[in-house]
């Protein structure tokens, strides 16, 4: 047992080893560098590109010294009126008078592609990368550079409504796909100078953006150093689909069943949390944000909380009782009927013994299976199209529900007990922690059902001892509870009244700690 | 490595804690049986030599420059002694939490779940109590930080909810009992309050080490409270004879409590969660103790690896050296406050005396350098 966890500490170790040796050098991609002559690099592009069908070599003589140049771009990427309107156009029809003494190639950079931005390149594998997110490439005879200009048009769907966090009250509007776009509804919400953002790409293959912002004057510098550090990982695997493909490469502890970065669709929500010192992780092709460092408290509120007035205090409560029942409610029913009927009032017991007399299994037995049907329900009326999706849920639910009361196979009571904890966990409003609690669930039942109570708070202490033990980014998980601090306590459990948030949260560690004046209570002036 | 630091608000919960998780449940029949009516003046007596102890713990420390409990032994005592009497408080850490798993275990197997073998208990607590103390000093305390509120909580709960049967009456006639069976029972709750020593263990690790005596002074003061005003209820509720004949007097304090008609017949529940919370933390806290302190002795940097082996010892223990628990119940009323005294209150003393010549020697030397130059 010793030699095993010393052997695991050792691999752990060398493992680190090894990634540290491996990111310590960038990236490798191989350099191809620019031929002077144009049939060259017109065969030194084709041999990186390849000849597919949607990439176009676009052969013409340029207007002002009648010279070839070869354009290159990816159809369906470009936005084909503008290119014509600002880069064929000005190329192929104007002819200059007095180019000075600057090169051709200057003169087409410095006066002829009328597009705001222009990069160029000294490597082809770069300039071709461009190419594949949407850039037209200029190639011309006797200079050693290409020209790279931005045409993108991407393919993209209207900004709607986010579908997995919806609210009464606040903004209709969610991140898209495209993560300018997205990067665009933040700014239309943050016009300050102090919004900083960096960008990398991740993915070995994919090559997906991902850029990471936060406020320069407000977000911890080492929080900041830290989420970098830790996206260089993102550089060394193949493909970035989605921003939980980056959650998984950077959270702090990745064997630990609850969610350690929040995801949010909503613009209106990462602004907030960039105020409170966070740094929002926008990754291109999926709607969905990372914010780092998450507390664990993040996960069961709302941005519709901060939109009604104090009374969101209430919502909150009913949040967190609803946290308790989602975990535990059917263990301690478990537990208490197979263990401790004598805690139950002397009608109630009789009433739930009656019910379940002719039920052949266990109380323990008839909770799990329950508890997994209704997993099931819930699952195919997610994944099916929606008018699909009711109609089984309907059938499951009216069904197979009173079917198995009818069969004497489940007791009503338990039908009540398993019902309450699925609209419990439904108020979770982040969909990752909803999850992690339907899983543990699961073993809380078991423990449940091997030592009543005792194993109930047991495992209620596991739990405990395993969520305070956890960080986000270096940030306490469980923190403002534990490590406590009652400032920021006060706006977890209940939310404060507007005008007396006066502090940032203490636990973002923020360089500016005042949000706003003290003195905003409002009321009669007289 | 990071450094461990904890607050001074978690170190007066984590020995809150420490005092309050076992005694409020075990002690007050004890006492009783010595004090009978008058218990609640000996835990008010022994609340105030809980204060004492915390006072010559901090007394001792700050002498030694906010050392912790086995470098000031070795720092006073000279390598070897000093490295001997490690080993002797060892044993008497392996006793403690020897004791109080088997305590838990014994609770839980008579009083709710006569069927299963203790074993059982002792297994899955000791298992679950590793993992937490495996995770280091900062998780102990921050979780005492969590679970304390909630045994407060319940605690205050349940004396609320006895309000009603509260009979002022039954403590009369005042101070019928003769003062030194009262001074008796103030002794055998001294080895619980008196365990606020293990303030000289976490020293080191004290953010701000100067309000540590603040934290171990407010720390016994709640223990004191709750356990005088569990003394209070019981006797005005149990009334006399039947608090010293229950062994956990406050399990049967808390079965009189009757919410028929409200929500629940019983609540025996909540005493389930004082006790498991409160003992789960103590538990950790103390194999923690004991390796940090086995590595310390040994000169080893990394005490986790000790944890293990010292969990599979304490669980044996804590079968093995009580046939019955009758005997684990004797064991606390009259040879724990004995061994408590001499290792928390004994030694500490001697070492607080045989500090001062041990600075005068220190400083000797840098004289005697003096004169050869």
């Amino acid at each position: 047992m010793f030699k095993y966890i010393k052997n695991l500490i050792k691999k752990t170790r060398y493992k680190s080893l090894q990634y540290s040796q491996r990111s310590s050098r960038q990236p490798e991609h191989p350099h191809y560098p620019v031929p002077r002559a144009l049939k060259d690099k017109t065969t030194t592009l084709g041999q990186i590109i390849g000849h597919s069908p949607d990439v176009i070599f676009r052969r013409f003589t340029l207007g002002f010294n009648r010279q070839e140049a070869l354009a290159v771009y990816v159809d369906g990427l470009v936005n084909t009126e503008y290119q014509n309107e600002s880069f064929f156009k000005p190329l192929m029809a104007l002819e200059l008078i007095g180019t000075g003494k600057a090169s051709d190639y200057e003169t087409i950079k410095n006066s002829l592609v009328n597009l705001g931005e222009i990069n160029e390149h000294d490597c082809l594998w770069a300039a071709s990368l461009t190419a594949l997110s949407g850039d037209t490439l200029l190639l011309v005879e006797g200079t050693e550079k290409v020209l790279s200009v931005n045409t993108r048009g991407l393919p993209e769907r209207g900004i709607e409504e986010p579908k997995r966090e919806t609210g009464v009250r606040g903004p209709h509007e969610g991140f898209v796909e495209n993560f300018r776009t997205s990067i665009a509804q933040l700014r239309i919400r943050l016009k300050s100078p102090d919004l900083t953002f960096e960008t990398m790409r991740g993915g070995t293959h994919t090559n997906t953006d991902v850029a990471f912002c936060y406020m320069k004057g407000i977000a911890n510098p080492g929080i900041v150093e830290e989420v970098k550090h830790r996206l260089r990982r993102i550089t060394h695997t193949d493909n970035i689909l989605e921003s939980g493909n980056i959650e998984e490469l950077i959270e702090d502890n990745p064997h630990s069943p609850f969610p350690q970065l929040e995801i949010t669709e909503r613009p209106d929500k990462a602004v907030s949390q960039l105020l409170e010192g966070r740094v929002i992780i926008f990754t291109d092709t999926t709607p969905f944000v990372l914010i780092a460092p998450s507390l664990f408290w993040q996960f069961i509120q709302s941005s519709d909380d901060y939109y009604q007035r104090w009374m969101g205090s209430f919502v909150r409560v009913i949040r967190i009782i609803a946290l308790f029942v989602a975990l535990f409610l059917p263990s301690v029913y478990v537990a208490i009927s197979s263990y401790h009927q004598e805690m139950l009032p002397f009608a109630l017991i009789l009433s739930v013994a009656s019910v379940r007399e002719g039920i052949p299994f266990p109380v323990f037995v008839e909770a799990f299976l329950m508890e997994v049907v209704f997993e099931f329900l819930r699952e195919a009326g997610i994944r099916l199209p929606m008018q699909i999706g009711q109609a089984v849920t309907i059938i499951g639910a009216l069904l197979i529900g009173e079917a198995a009361i009818m069969a004497n196979l489940v007791s009503p009571a338990m039908l009540i007990i398993v019902a309450s904890t699925g609209i419990a966990s439904f108020l979770i409003p982040a969909f990752n922690l909803a999850i992690t609690l339907r899983l543990l669930r699961f073993g809380i039942i078991i423990m449940a059902g091997l030592l009543g109570l005792f194993g109930v708070m047991i495992a209620f202490m596991l739990l405990l001892t395993h969520l305070v033990s956890l960080r986000s980014f270096g940030v306490p998980y469980m923190s403002p509870l534990a490590p406590l601090n009652l400032r920021d306590l006060k706006n977890v459990l209940i939310r404060m009244p507007r005008w007396k948030e006066d502090k940032r949260p203490h636990s973002s560690r923020t360089r500016d700690t005042r949000r706003q004046d003290t003195d905003l209570q409002p009321g009669p002036e007289n | 490595m990071q450094t461990v630091k904890i607050s001074t608000y978690q170190a007066a919960t984590l020995l809150t804690i420490t005092m309050l998780a076992t005694s409020i449940l075990l002690v007050p029949s004890n006492v009783a049986s010595e004090a009978g009516r008058d218990a609640w003046l000996s835990f008010i007596l022994g609340t105030l030599l809980g204060m004492l102890t915390a006072l010559l713990a901090a007394a001792l420390a700050q002498k030694h420059g906010n050392a912790g409990f086995h470098a000031i032994a070795e720092k006073v005592m000279g390598s070897l002694p000093g490295k001997l009497l490690g080993l002797l408080y060892l044993a008497f850490y392996l006793l403690l939490t020897a004791s109080l798993i088997r305590e838990f275990a014994s609770f839980m197997a008579t009083a709710f779940m006569p069927l299963t073998p203790i074993s059982v208990f002792v297994l899955l607590f000791t298992v679950s109590c590793i993992c937490t103390a495996y995770l280091g000093l900062e998780v102990i305390a921050r979780l005492s930080e969590i679970v304390l509120p909630v045994i407060v909580f319940f605690l205050l709960l349940i004396l609320f909810l006895q309000s009603d049967q509260y009979e002022l009456s039954a403590l009369l006639p005042l101070l019928r009992t003769p003062p030194e069976n009262i001074l008796r029972g103030a002794f055998v709750f001294w080895g619980w309050s008196g365990q606020v020593f293990f303030l000289l263990l976490l020293y080191p690790y004290l953010e701000k080490p100067g309000q540590a005596l603040k934290a171990s002074l407010i720390a016994v003061s709640i223990v004191g409270f709750f356990l005088t005003a569990g003394a209070f209820s019981l006797e005005t509720v149990l009334q006399y004879p039947l608090t010293e004949r229950t062994v956990f007097a406050l399990l049967a304090f808390v079965r009189l409590i009757n919410l028929t008609g409200f929500l629940l017949e019983r609540v025996d529940a909540v005493v389930i969660v004082i006790w498991v919370a409160g003992a789960f933390v103590k538990a950790s806290f103390m194999l923690h103790i004991t390796s940090i302190s086995l590595a310390q002795v040994f000169g080893v940097t990394e005490s986790r690896h000790f944890l293990l082996p010292l969990a599979a010892l304490n669980s044996a223990l804590s079968i093995f050296l009580f046939e019955s628990s009758k005997e684990l119940e004797t064991f606390i009323h009259f040879l724990w406050p004995i061994i408590t005294l001499f290792f928390l209150v004994l030694i500490p003393f001697l070492l607080y005396f045989l500090s001062f010549p041990a600075s005068k020697r220190s400083s000797a030397p840098g004289n005697k350098g003096g004169g050869q130059q």
